[in-house]
């Protein structure tokens, strides 16, 4: 079988092996069919996606529409790209726009909550016929090595899964961002000297298992527990109490505002990026704004604006930003028209996203939605190519191709094409 | 001895299992004749306590009690391997294991209750329908011809699952009981394959009947009444679907046409209604489980296998075969095995108990030391097969790592802790014997994740049980640790006695804490192992 000479073949053998998932790679027969990288020069190591879930209304947020009634009582503000207004509660990421690449004309054909969060996570419309990966996934699969003190996949938030990649990429999920991992502190009163014992009993035992039963079997199970027990002691993975351990960094995060959570992903996900996670979802709900939007937005605009902006500017000043992508965006935008309700409900034909760090240009909007924020007018961008862009930063091949466990070749995106100019 | 053969004897008669045939022993003869003229050298028998551990994961989704272990040890009887099969298969255990598995595999979830459909009386159906040696024919058309009400019929859920609805149930139609992804054809014609959009929407129509209802007033805050749902079939009407054929409106709309039932490979659609009362469903129900339908049955042993063994025999029927030597000998084998189903008629252990009876699966995972040693020497001619070929073959077991549920369940087992599982009323449903929710939450994670790992260290279910462990110990052996106290442990979590120098290692791990808590630091040591956590 010619793919088992490719060289992403032998990265992700090497990656299972070492990663002590052989079992699981072989089970799902998973091969790379193509092994050619994106033809820009690559520099992301790393990505972040905020995923607002619920549909953020774009009008209300980085596409205002000053002088029309789909407007609302949203004042646009200038931003440090020339020409570019976002609405008043996002006042600190107009700060930092020279950061930012704006897309404005996003669509999809998914209007609902389920199946929309599918394609935005997968770069595929869901189908009963195959599970896609999330993106998370696919970056995971791409680019993780072994020697992490942390799993590569990390989503605050339950989120899309690995579908047809196997669990071996899925994410870890943290349920609770104030408890990281219930099972990452030691029960009471177990000592380090007593855990260490433990293992070396166990490890013991596995290579007696090794020399009778299987070696593999037990050299994974005994990389296991190292590594769950590394996992347990890095830092990364810890819960921090952000206000005493880091009080400037939780002010500027916006940590007092609300109830602090999402400063407290944020910072966490900062942390996990230090020390080498390679791709992290952080999930804002409430964006489902059918009633009462305005207020609404403006509750949830605080945090996340206060968050992100000092997030970008963190990551600058500590020499990630370049090797780390952002991307932001939610399932679908909401309705040009207000309803009955002050709200407005799913809007799937022209929404935002945001893009940043990992080789992205700033200081730049691509794209434009019409007048009023009801049809994408100027340089449509489809889902998937927002998908072949975020991978095109990694130095991955939109076109690529992965085999199912049952054999047909999928495409890591349906006829994706880079949105060249994010690059610049 | 006498008393033996008479336990025996009435075990038999118990399990009294339909014609068994002689499958096991074709499936060997033809493994055997493969090996030999592939050059694969197949590793040993496995050792009883080897053989009982995998059977008891394999068949009941966990560890042996430590009493079995013994008396299955302990017992001189020489067919005592297909005895303890037999009697397992015919257990409640083998009934909640198939229940579970089927459930998540015809479901695509764990059986929980969902907000469409209660997927523990899925599971209850079908392991009722297991223990009731209810034959797979018979099954699948009930699932398939389910009508009344969410609160008990186990066919109402599986048909709620999908909504009761045309499309999603001709897509699970094919998949799930023919191994075919017809689905892909509900948009475009099926690009492997010979499947145009008609023959799926020709399917799909015959559940263009289906309706779900709800009561009319339901009386606020009635959860079980809001709930519920009544799955019926009309006497009339179609299913009708945007035209592709007709002109767009000006708005993009096409309008709707009648879709009539129409079996794949037929060439025109079913216009006229079957005799009165009859259901839209039965001719579907009939085609799907035909002895002619070139898939039903294969599929439901492919499915089987791959239950086994991770994956299936024939990984599709749809593209065309990969064209080597193993994979057309795979072929040969599901034909091998469905053959056994079908004249044992369709009974839905058959496929399990052949090919656990056979010799074949009862083989050690490793390959033997000496052959092993001699390939490098063999200068004539590379190996044909390669090793995890061979091991798919069952030429040596293929270890794998346990589930979420045989985890929990065997960390039960081997502990007697049940975590905070006080749901009395999953209990009575499922009479299961542990919370699946437990499970999810803690050991759901795959296995060889971080998630798992942490799990296997940390968790308070982790350390619940090897307190239960220490102190069961204790009770039956005293309060300081000794060689019983060892053996027990090893054959609760491994169902083998311990070597002896495993005893001296395992007590002077103990003697390092005070006596509970060298107790419990034995059982983590235990649990926390490749050999508890892998099926070998």
């Amino acid at each position: 079988m010619s793919a088992c000479h490719s060289p992403s073949r032998r990265d992700f053998l090497r990656l299972s092996l070492a990663g002590g998932l052989c079992w699981a790679a072989s089970r799902a027969a998973i091969g790379a069919a193509a092994d050619s990288a994106g033809s820009h020069s690559a520099q992301a190591k790393a990505s972040v996606l905020v995923f607002l879930e619920g549909g953020p209304s774009h009008i209300d947020m980085f596409d205002p529409k000053p002088g029309q009634e789909t407007n609302g009582p949203f004042k646009a503000i200038d931003t440090k790209i020339a020409g570019v207004q976002f609405s008043e509660h996002f006042g600190k990421l107009a700060v930092v726009a020279d950061r930012l690449t704006v897309i404005r004309s996003l669509s999809s054909p998914e209007g609902d909550h389920d199946r929309a969060q599918v394609l935005l996570h997968t770069g595929y419309q869901p189908t009963p016929a195959l599970n896609y990966p999330a993106i998370g996934s696919v970056v995971a699969r791409e680019t993780a090595v072994d020697d992490l003190d942390l799993p590569a996949f990390v989503s605050f938030g339950d989120t899309t899964g690995p579908g047809y990649l196997g669990q071996q990429f899925a994410p870890f999920v943290v349920g609770d961002v104030n408890n990281i991992s219930p099972n990452l502190n030691l029960p009471e009163g177990l000592t380090e000297t007593r855990v260490s014992r433990r293992l070396r009993a166990v490890q013991a035992l596995n290579t007696s298992f090794g020399s009778r039963v299987d070696a593999n079997t037990a050299t994974d199970f005994s990389r296991l527990t190292v590594r769950a027990n590394r996992f347990r002691q890095s830092p990364a993975m810890k819960t921090v109490d952000w206000a005493a351990a880091e009080p400037k960094a939780w002010e500027a995060y916006g940590g007092t505002n609300g109830d602090g959570n999402v400063a407290r992903m944020f910072l966490a996900a900062r942390r996990m990026l230090e020390h080498g996670a390679k791709f992290i979802e952080i999930r804002i709900g409430g964006w489902d704004t059918h009633t009462d939007n305005f207020n609404q937005v403006a509750a949830l605009a605080g945090p996340l604006d206060a968050a992100l902006a000092a997030f970008l500017t963190d990551l600058g000043q500590r020499g990630l930003l370049d090797q780390t992508l952002v991307a932001m965006f939610g399932e679908f935008g909401r309705t040009p028209k207000i309803n009955g309700d002050n709200g407005r409900d799913h809007w799937n034909d022209a929404f935002s996203a945001v893009l940043a760090g990992g080789g992205v240009r700033g200081g730049q909007a691509i794209g434009k939605s019409d007048a009023k924020g009801e049809a994408v007018a100027e340089r449509p961008v489809k889902v998937a190519d927002l998908h072949a862009t975020i991978l095109s930063a990694f130095g991955v091949d939109p076109a690529k191709q992965y085999r199912t466990p049952d054999g047909r070749p999928i495409k890591l995106t349906n006829a994706g094409e880079v949105v060249r100019e994010v690059f610049g | 001895m006498a008393g033996c053969y008479l336990l025996v004897v009435s075990v038999l008669a118990q399990t009294a299992a339909p014609a068994i045939g002689d499958g096991p022993g074709q499936l060997d003869a033809a493994l055997n004749q493969f090996y030999a003229a592939s050059g694969i050298t197949p590793a040993a028998a496995a050792d009883d306590a080897t053989f009982l551990r995998r059977v008891w994961f394999d068949v009941a989704g966990r560890t042996p009690p430590v009493a079995e272990v013994r008396k299955f040890l302990d017992s001189k009887l020489p067919d005592k391997r297909n005895a303890a099969i037999d009697e397992l298969l015919a257990s409640e255990h083998a009934a909640n294991h198939f229940g579970r598995l089927w459930t998540e595999y015809l479901t695509d979830r764990r059986p929980f209750e969902q907000p469409e459909y209660n997927g523990r009386i899925v599971q209850n159906f079908l392991r009722d329908a297991w223990l009731e040696k209810k034959d797979y024919r018979q099954l699948v058309s009930e699932l398939l011809a389910g009508e009344g009400g969410s609160d008990t019929s186990g066919p109402a859920n599986f048909l709620l699952r999908y909504n009761a609805q045309p499309t999603p149930l001709a897509g699970a139609v094919s998949k799930k009981f023919l191994g075919l992804t017809m689905q892909c054809a509900e948009c475009h014609d099926h690009p492997f394959t010979t499947w145009k959009r008609h023959e799926f929407w020709g399917l799909a129509a015959y559940f263009g009947r289906l309706r779900r209802m709800q009561p009319v007033e339901v009386p606020a805050g009635d959860q079980d009444q809001q709930a519920y749902v009544l799955v019926v079939e009309r006497g009339a009407g179609e299913l009708r679907i945007p035209d592709q054929d007709a002109k767009p409106d000006q708005e993009g709309k096409r309008p709707f046409k009648a879709v009539y039932p129409q079996l794949p490979g037929q060439t025109e659609a079913v216009v006229a209604d079957g005799p009165a009362n009859k259901s839209r469903r039965q001719p579907l129900i009939e085609w799907v489980t035909a002895s002619d339908n070139p898939y039903f049955a294969k599929h439901y042993v492919n499915r089987t296998w791959q239950r086994l063994f991770g994956a299936p025999l024939v990984v599709s029927f749809e593209l065309p075969p990969p064209g080597d030597k193993v994979s057309a000998f795979k072929a040969e084998l599901l034909d091998l095995l469905t053959k056994d189903f079908v004249a044992s008629g369709y009974d839905l252990a058959q496929p399990l108990r052949t090919i656990v009876r056979s010799q074949a699966y009862q083989r050690d995972a490793a390959l033997p030391k000496a052959s092993a040693a001699a390939q490098p020497q063999a200068t004539t001619r590379a190996p044909a097969v390669s090793e995890s070929q061979s091991r798919e073959l069952l030429a040596h077991y293929a270890v794998r790592p346990l589930s979420a549920d045989e985890t929990f369940l065997s960390m039960a087992q081997a502990t007697g802790y049940k975590g905070d599982f006080t749901d009395s009323e999953v209990s009575a449903l499922t009479r299961e014997d542990f919370g699946y929710d437990q499970a999810t939450g803690a050991f759901s994670a795959v296995p060889l994740s971080v998630q798992r790992g942490l799990a296997l260290l940390n968790s308070d279910h982790i350390r619940g049980a090897c307190d239960m462990a220490a102190a069961a110990t204790q009770r039956m052996f005293g309060p300081t640790p000794g060689p019983k106290h060892i053996e027990w442990l090893f054959l609760a979590t491994y169902g083998r006695p311990p070597r002896a120098k495993e005893v001296e290692a395992m007590l002077k791990l103990a003697g390092e804490e005070d006596a509970p808590a060298g107790l419990h630091d034995v059982a983590w040591t235990l649990l926390n192992s490749a050999e508890f956590n892998t099926n070998h």
